[in-house]
């Protein structure tokens, strides 16, 4: 409970917060999936019920599971790219670590995003700007969070974190086009294992 | 799975297969009647839906319809309120003349200024056509007009005689470096003369009523390419002298609206802009709500599926018909810029294309030429048709009783009329029935008056529940007030002790 309520800590001291998650026990295993998961379900909610006026989505075209699943994977993808590369580069941060920046700094966008789903049923196409301005500062804060957090983590300075960020694009991309590498290596190997029995089942 | 149910069920991919596959020739009306085309139009989101085609075939002209001689092409079209077709024969150098029932007039090809008086040239030969390529005939002083590109000279004609009324030869202190060769020819009320030279970078040629040259009109921007432009501006003037100039493209064909505006289009795939409606300035001017007036909406890469529009005619009541010649469809766009309908195709069955030229309304009726079939097509709206073109013209009219009606009878033969939906939705906002309209806009995927009459709907509640707003805030307004008591007491009780 009391790691709980230091979310917010974090939230508005993530130098501080951060910190303290890492070397004072702060921290939680869990509770950084419960706010990806969080985010996710905001995902859904967001398509499904944000009010007409500013809802560009093709509703009828909207999967629940396909949403989900595409706004956390980004996430763990960084953490995971992030990882990789700092530990090349003398971070200090453990993937646990990185991944519970990453996750505590989703909670003002989530905050701020189901203000906006709820507010944007109630409002007309001239007071839109107001919402986009709400979402666009609670990415900042992200983005705030997202490089305190980490500098904290890995203790690096601004400009190191910076670049090692860059690199992380990189690690991404590269780890998506071993993943699709691999996806297709195994597709076509039991394909071969497939038409093999197949084959050999009609011999015997 | 065992191998049985695999069976049968590869049979029904199969079959299904088949069926997908199976050319679907004719859509059918409710009464059975077969029709030539399939229609579409494009939703919010840009996926094509299928709808019921606005136009069906009536009658077809061909040589058929002629005596004594045969068709050589069919280049343009124009027609006159009274119901009179004028199809341009460019190889047989002939005006030909049908009324509006596809029956054959009279055919012009030797000018002349009265009863048996051949009209002449300077040089003394007996003036003829030789190339008209393009007619328009005007209403107010009931003239017919024909460009002819060989000669070069634009003939004006009687409109009911056709006795040669007067020459209207090139223009001499034209300032353009493009040959002048009217191709096109349109004319105002006020007899301005607006003349489509064939690939002309300069803009339409306007020329005064007596023939004098007025200057160029229109100005068709081409369309900038990042990649070119990048290149452009890092290149010396050596190598941009051999990269050769960007020239604006030029305009394929003019019209006319009932409010004086000069309609053109463009087919030149380098142009920003394909549809244009230009005011006096010779600014475009049209509106577009939706979707930039572009035809197919979905691009390819090399331009080589773009729409290329050729032709264009519009109605007394904002319709322009736009004729496409890369995949042979009529585009109808209304006043605002929504698309109506797209139909028609090339092919070899009845009603289809294989290289249309042009396209003109005859009052609800649609004449599309062609000139490797030569044949015009009399099209005919269909229920579906009628009842959106009757209700486009309702509402360009303000008539909004009427209007709903025929949007109704829309919705009735076509659930995916999205043009429709917001129409009844505007009628109910002028009504001010805000909850009914956000209903229709909703159905029509039109945020823009989805917001305007939830505005007014919220500004209903708002009064409505006046009582509750108020409540708050004086409950808000005694809290504070209670609060600062609260706090002034403590500090004076601090200060005493």
């Amino acid at each position: 409970m009391n790691k709980l309520k230091y979310v917010s800590h974090c939230v508005f001291h993530p130098f501080d917060g951060f910190y303290e998650t890492k070397h004072r026990g702060m921290g939680s295993r869990w509770i950084p999936w419960a706010i990806l998961a969080l985010y996710g379900i905001v995902s859904c909610i967001d398509v499904q019920y944000k009010g007409f006026v500013i809802n560009f989505y093709h509703v009828s075209n909207m999967s629940s599971v396909r949403t989900f699943i595409s706004s956390i994977t980004i996430f763990l993808l960084f953490a995971l790219s992030n990882w990789t590369v700092t530990t090349l580069m003398d971070g200090k941060g453990k993937l646990n670590d990185i991944f519970l920046v990453t996750t505590y700094s989703l909670v003002p966008v989530i905050f701020c995003r189901l203000i906006v789903i709820f507010l944007s049923n109630y409002i007309i196409r001239e007071e839109a700007a107001i919402l986009y301005a709400v979402t666009a500062f609670s990415w900042v804060w992200f983005g705030f969070m997202m490089i305190s957090g980490l500098c904290t983590v890995h203790e690096y300075g601004l400009a190191k974190n910076l670049v090692t960020i860059l690199i992380t694009a990189v690690a991404a991309a590269i780890i998506i086009f071993l993943l699709v590498l691999f996806i297709s290596l195994i597709e076509q190997m039991l394909g071969f294992f497939t038409t093999f029995f197949k084959e050999f089942s009609r011999r015997i | 799975m065992k191998k049985g149910t695999f069976k049968r069920v590869t049979a029904v991919i199969g079959a299904l297969a088949i069926l997908a596959a199976a050319p679907l020739t004719n859509a059918y009306a409710a009464d059975g009647t077969a029709y030539e085309y399939e229609g579409y139009t494009y939703d919010y989101w840009g996926n094509a839906q299928d709808t019921p085609a606005a136009f069906r075939l009536a009658t077809i002209i061909n040589d058929e319809s002629l005596v004594g001689f045969t068709f050589g092409s069919i280049d343009d079209v124009s027609t006159s309120k009274d119901g009179r077709i004028f199809l341009c024969d460019k190889l047989s150098s002939r005006v030909n003349i049908f009324d509006e029932n596809g029956e054959f007039v009279t055919s012009i090809k030797v000018l002349k200024t009265g009863v048996g008086k051949i009209a002449l040239n300077p040089d003394g030969s007996q003036m003829s056509l030789i190339e008209p390529s393009g007619t328009w005939y005007q209403e107010k002083t009931k003239e017919l007009y024909i460009a002819d590109s060989a000669n070069k000279n634009v003939y004006v004609l009687d409109g009911e005689t056709y006795f040669l009324n007067r020459v209207l030869p090139a223009p001499e202190n034209m300032t353009g470096v493009t040959e002048y060769a009217p191709s096109k020819i349109t004319v105002d009320n006020a007899g301005r003369i607006y003349i489509v030279v064939a690939s002309s970078y300069e803009g339409i040629v306007e020329l005064n009523p007596d023939g004098s040259f007025s200057g160029y009109y229109g100005v068709n921007e081409p369309r900038i390419n990042l990649v070119q432009y990048f290149w452009k501006s890092i290149a010396t003037d050596k190598q941009k002298e051999k990269m050769g100039k960007t020239y604006a493209p030029g305009f394929t064909n003019v019209a006319l609206d009932s409010e004086g505006f000069v309609y053109a289009v463009t087919k030149e795939t380098n142009a920003a802009t394909k549809l244009f409606r230009l005011n006096s300035n010779g600014e475009n001017v049209i509106r577009a709500e939706s979707f930039d007036l572009i035809g197919d909406l979905h691009l390819s890469s090399n331009n080589s599926r773009d729409s290329a529009f050729i032709d264009v005619s519009v109605t007394d009541y904002g319709v322009a018909a736009v004729l496409d010649e890369t995949k042979g469809r009529i585009f109808l766009y209304d006043f605002d810029g929504n698309m109506l309908n797209a139909f028609g195709g090339y092919g070899y069955s009845k009603g289809q294309f294989k290289k249309p030229t042009s396209l003109s309304w005859l009052g609800t009726n649609l004449v599309v030429t062609d000139t490797e079939l030569r044949c015009a097509y009399i099209l005919t709206p269909t229920d579906f048709g009628r009842a959106a073109l009757a209700a486009s013209e309702a509402y360009y009219l303000g008539q909004w009783e009427k209007a709903t009606e025929f949007f109704n009878e829309c919705i009735k033969l076509n659930a995916n009329y999205e043009v429709a939906y917001v129409g009844l939705g505007k009628n109910l906002l002028m009504q001010d029935r805000y909850e009914d309209a956000m209903y229709y806009f909703k159905l029509g995927n039109s945020r823009l008056y989805y917001s305007k009459a939830y505005k007014g709907y919220r500004g209903e509640q708002i009064r409505e529940k006046f009582w509750i707003f108020a409540l708050v805030f004086t409950a808000l307004m005694v809290l504070l007030v209670r609060s600062e008591v609260k706090y002034h007491k403590k500090n004076r009780k601090g200060e005493e002790s």
